[in-house]
């Protein structure tokens, strides 16, 4: 029943198998204000895709177990109605292979997770704005 | 003292302070729980050459260390990552050994919430 008590705008999906960071992300998005619906793995992402509204946004890890990010990434543009949900891709590497890829196939941002909660949330903000 | 093997090691001046923005203060405990029981078992999987197991749980916290702001972390477990895999136990062994030490010592201070949530 998601998908009565959820209103689009507040919503974030984050798919992030690491708890801690699942965990400090959540802090920080639900003290601004942001309800966070966490999937810990991909095959666990794509069952809470459907039973969900489009979210106001996705965090995507790219190293999660079942399906990679890029994978997820296919599946959320391939989803009526999140075509266009703006997507962060959250990873611990920094690969410009992988940057360039993710940015390619529809991702929105890229940012890395060593440069701390208070820029990935700065960041989410900045692409929050840009889609409004 | 070459950069892979200062990256492998805690400072050598005493203990290391971190400053932590205070808005993660609730979660510190837990996460550093977390990371010396991870140390553990990527210990034990060093012994049993589970290389794979070694690499997911340092690729894990390479990405938690850096989020809470604990770089060292982040440095460390990347070096154990990479040596992960590359199969190359010593180097595995050494960086284990160093980041057990520095979770040990480690003293955190939490700054003024500047987080502006």
């Amino acid at each position: 029943m998601r998908k009565q008590k959820e209103k689009k705008k507040d919503v974030v999906l984050l798919i992030e198998d690491e708890q801690d960071t699942a965990d400090l992300i959540r802090l920080h998005l639900e003290k601004s204000g942001m309800s966070v619906v966490h999937a810990r793995d991909g095959r666990q992402a794509v069952n809470i895709m459907e039973d969900i509204l489009p979210p106001r946004a996705v965090l995507l890890d790219l190293v999660v177990p079942y399906l990679n990010g890029f994978e997820l990434l296919k599946i959320i543009r391939a989803k009526a109605g999140w075509e266009q949900v703006p997507v962060m891709v959250v990873s611990g590497d920094s690969y410009a292979e992988d940057i360039k890829r993710m940015l390619r196939e529809g991702a929105n941002d890229y940012i890395v997770k060593s440069w701390g909660i208070g820029e990935i949330h700065h960041r989410l903000r900045q692409m929050l704005e840009q889609a409004a | 003292m070459d950069p892979a093997h200062s990256a492998l090691q805690p400072a050598s001046h005493g203990k290391d302070i971190v400053h932590v923005d205070a808005s993660v203060a609730p979660l510190v405990p837990k996460f550093m729980t977390n990371r010396k029981n991870e140390v553990t078992t990527m210990q034990a999987a060093l012994a049993a050459q589970d290389f794979e197991t070694v690499r997911t749980v340092a690729h894990g916290m390479k990405g938690a260390g850096g989020s809470y702001g604990f770089d060292r972390i982040t440095e460390m477990a990347a070096t154990i990552e990479h040596a992960a895999k590359s199969d190359v136990g010593a180097t595995i062994g050494t960086g284990l050994n160093g980041l057990g030490s520095y979770l040990k010592q480690v003293d955190v201070i939490f700054d003024e919430d500047v987080s502006g949530v």
